[in-house]
């Protein structure tokens, strides 16, 4: 009897894991992901070939980084539109430093790293100041963060161009060209390349991993959850609002930044228009991996694996060898149809 | 309010109630920086007053003030559309094609243009209204949708209206000058003082700023929310086809990069014309003064010589500025009701 009863025990026991896996927000998304890989590999099987999957995942990496800032923004109830043009911003004011101080002078001399990681650090510095900005709008001044940001977004990228006149800045250090641009751990070697998993990509699924545990296990991510779900019961719960809103603004400015100068790195120029309509693909990134546009709701594996869904898409689409302007038609309905599904999803939650 | 309006019938003094009544109207505070910065324009550069750039500033205005008409009003029901400017491209390309390669008679071609951007803008309603998915995130996904058949209908290039095959009277309807401006010019200020009668002096435009200001109280008042809502995505689709077939026939050709950002543009002279971003207040006469504004603003600039990148750079501080002061007022209308 005894026995009986610890088995039956044990049943619902498996029973609750299956469900539990089941009901975790991501499987839900990540269902398209694999079908979409698969679809793609059928149809065309160098899809799934070394140089193509290496070349994805470094062309991901760099919205990637952006994405893991504007999903803590959302979950806090923000949004930023401004991130494309930050972007730009970092890539062209570190290579500007670089070039016109010589870094620091000490270009082209041993310890030029030491130069360019200054550069780069006090980037991240300056980018930071137009999150602080843009957190001072939106969370002191009350206005809505997509007005802020969208205005943010025209001054950053106007700067951008008046001080450069739309001219890339090169030659970089060889330093930031190639160690930083080209870095990479080695995993195969075809014909005489050798490919492997980029530094933005490392970057990436560090930032994807550090914020992830802080998200689940910190005070740190469970204010920003409170924050986005309800601002007034959580500033009621003594949860500092606007320390988080403000922290989540810089987070998100910095981490636009320091992709726009990996970028920069990798194609070895501060090109002005760098980071050009992000915005919008990062959003939609995020709202396909499930993130709640209305905050409080979503992780950051969703939105890895809706970025992952977004770039695959459209590498996938050449591959597949569609009329490559069909790409931004096909990503809509993609979108469209993920956050539908997500919501019907949710609902049925509420209801069971 | 009410008791001051009462002091000044006591003493009769009309002419003091005239004058704080036109200060109580939100678009005299958008006005006067219209005002500034007109003087500030004549005193830089006396070349702004020619009624050349005059007519200009008209012309130009009115080609996406059309569409912004549409955005003011969606947005006055608490929506936002990003996809306007995507569809203008679709619905010009479109058009440029039906008239070109597929030899449809010009006025079923615009009828057809029309309808096209109706669709795309009623699909846009319909998803967020029915479905309730964000309006931003909807109209992102339909930005996407609409560039991206936009550039498959013409392989990414700009498709020219040869003015031949009946379409000479079109096109010429397009450039022409009445008065020094062009037939949109007019059709836009039409459409400008029709919406504001409808918004000011009929149920519907009352039903619109019931709507936005609290949609549930308007639903339990007996409002079809739902419709209000989704007839403004459909007057938005009939004035981005309008824009449409009028930019096609200026310029002769549809061209699928037409339209980016226009939906900024419009937005921002939505903010700076009083119309409240969270919906439920605002007037097609603030809306014409943001428009006015944001292409006095450019014209100016260009007048000066300025770095053209410079122009966002301004546009950005004005539009945060605007939206300082939307809420401004709209603290001080809440203060005065409390």
């Amino acid at each position: 009897m005894a026995f009986e009863k610890n088995n039956a025990q044990i049943q619902k026991k498996d029973i609750s894991v299956i469900s539990r896996i089941f009901s975790v927000q991501e499987v839900g998304v990540i269902i398209p992901l694999i079908v979409l890989i698969l679809l793609f590999y059928f149809l065309n099987n160098a899809f799934l070939s070394a140089p193509n999957v290496f070349s994805i995942l470094k062309v991901l990496a760099f919205y990637g980084i952006v994405a893991v800032g504007e999903t803590l923004l959302i979950l806090g109830g923000d949004i930023d539109i401004s991130v494309g043009s930050v972007a730009g911003f970092g890539a062209v004011f570190s290579t500007f430093l670089m070039m016109k101080f010589s870094c620091f002078g000490l270009l082209n001399t041993p310890y030029e790293w030491i130069g360019v990681i200054a550069c780069m650090i006090i980037t991240l510095g300056a980018c930071s100041l137009v999150g602080f900005l843009n957190g001072f709008l939106v969370v002191d001044m009350k206005m809505p963060a997509f007005i802020v940001t969208i205005a943010t977004l025209w001054a950053v990228r106007g700067a951008v161009m008046v001080v450069t006149n739309g001219n890339p800045i090169y030659p970089l250090p060889l330093f930031f060209m190639d160690t930083i641009g080209r870095a990479q751990i080695p995993i195969v070697k075809v014909g005489t390349e050798v490919l492997g998993i980029s530094l933005p990509f490392i970057v990436f699924i560090i930032l994807v991993v550090v914020f992830e545990i802080l998200l689940r296990r910190s005070k740190f991510g469970r204010n920003i959850y409170a924050t986005g779900s309800n601002r007034e019961v959580a500033k009621l719960a003594g949860i500092n609002t606007r320390k988080v809103r403000f922290m989540n603004f810089v987070i998100i400015s910095m981490l636009a930044g320091l992709s726009g100068m990996l970028v920069a790195a990798f194609t070895r120029q501060g090109y002005p228009p760098i980071g050009d309509s992000w915005e919008m693909f990062i959003i939609a990134g995020c709202a396909i991996g499930g993130i709640a546009l209305a905050g409080g709701y979503g992780s950051l594996i969703g939105t890895l694996i809706g970025v992952f869904i977004m770039n695959i898409v459209n590498t996938g689409l050449v591959m597949v060898g569609i009329n490559t302007f069909l790409q931004g038609t096909v990503q809509g309905v993609i979108i469209l149809v993920a956050v539908y599904v997500d919501i019907i999803r949710r609902n049925r939650k509420v209801l069971s | 309010m009410a008791d001051s309006e009462l002091k000044n019938v006591k003493t009769g003094n009309a002419g003091l109630k005239f004058i704080k009544k036109i200060f109580e109207i939100q678009e005299v505070n958008t006005i006067l920086p219209v005002l500034i910065l007109v003087i500030v324009a004549i005193s830089l550069n006396p070349g702004f007053v020619t009624p050349l750039n005059l007519a200009a500033i008209g012309r130009r205005m009115s080609m996406w003030g059309l569409v912004a008409i549409g955005e003011a009003l969606i947005i006055m029901t608490g929506n936002f559309d990003i996809s306007i400017g995507a569809i203008v491209a679709l619905a010009c390309t479109f058009f440029a094609v039906a008239a070109t390669t597929w030899h449809i008679p010009l006025v079923i071609a615009i009828l057809l243009t029309i309808l096209l951007s109706v669709t795309f803008s009623a699909i846009s309603g319909f998803v967020v209204v029915k479905l309730k998915i964000n309006s931003f995130l909807t109209t992102i996904a339909m930005l996407f949708i609409a560039r991206g058949l936009a550039r498959t209908l013409t392989y990414s290039r700009p498709v020219p209206i040869a003015p031949a095959q009946g379409s000479a009277i079109f096109l010429h309807f397009g450039q022409a000058e009445p008065l020094g401006m062009s037939w949109n010019f007019f059709v836009f200020i039409a459409l400008i003082i029709v919406f504001q009668v409808i918004l000011k002096k009929t149920a519907y435009g009352r039903k619109i700023y019931a709507t936005g200001d609290n949609p549930n109280v308007a639903r339990l008042s007996g409002i079809n929310t739902d419709n209000i809502k989704i007839s403004m995505f459909i007057i938005s689709g009939v004035m981005i086809g309008l824009a449409s077939v009028f930019l096609t026939a200026k310029e002769a050709m549809g061209n699928p990069v037409w339209g980016m950002g226009w939906e900024l543009q419009a937005i921002a002279a939505v903010a700076i014309g009083g119309i409240s971003l969270i919906g439920g207040a605002g007037s097609m006469i603030g809306l014409l003064i943001g428009v006015i504004m944001m292409q006095v603003i450019g014209n100016i600039l260009i007048l000066l010589q300025i770095n053209l990148n410079m122009q966002s750079v301004v546009l950005g501080v004005i539009m945060i500025f605007a939206t300082i002061l939307d809420l401004k007022r709209r603290n001080r209308i809440l203060g005065k009701i409390d």
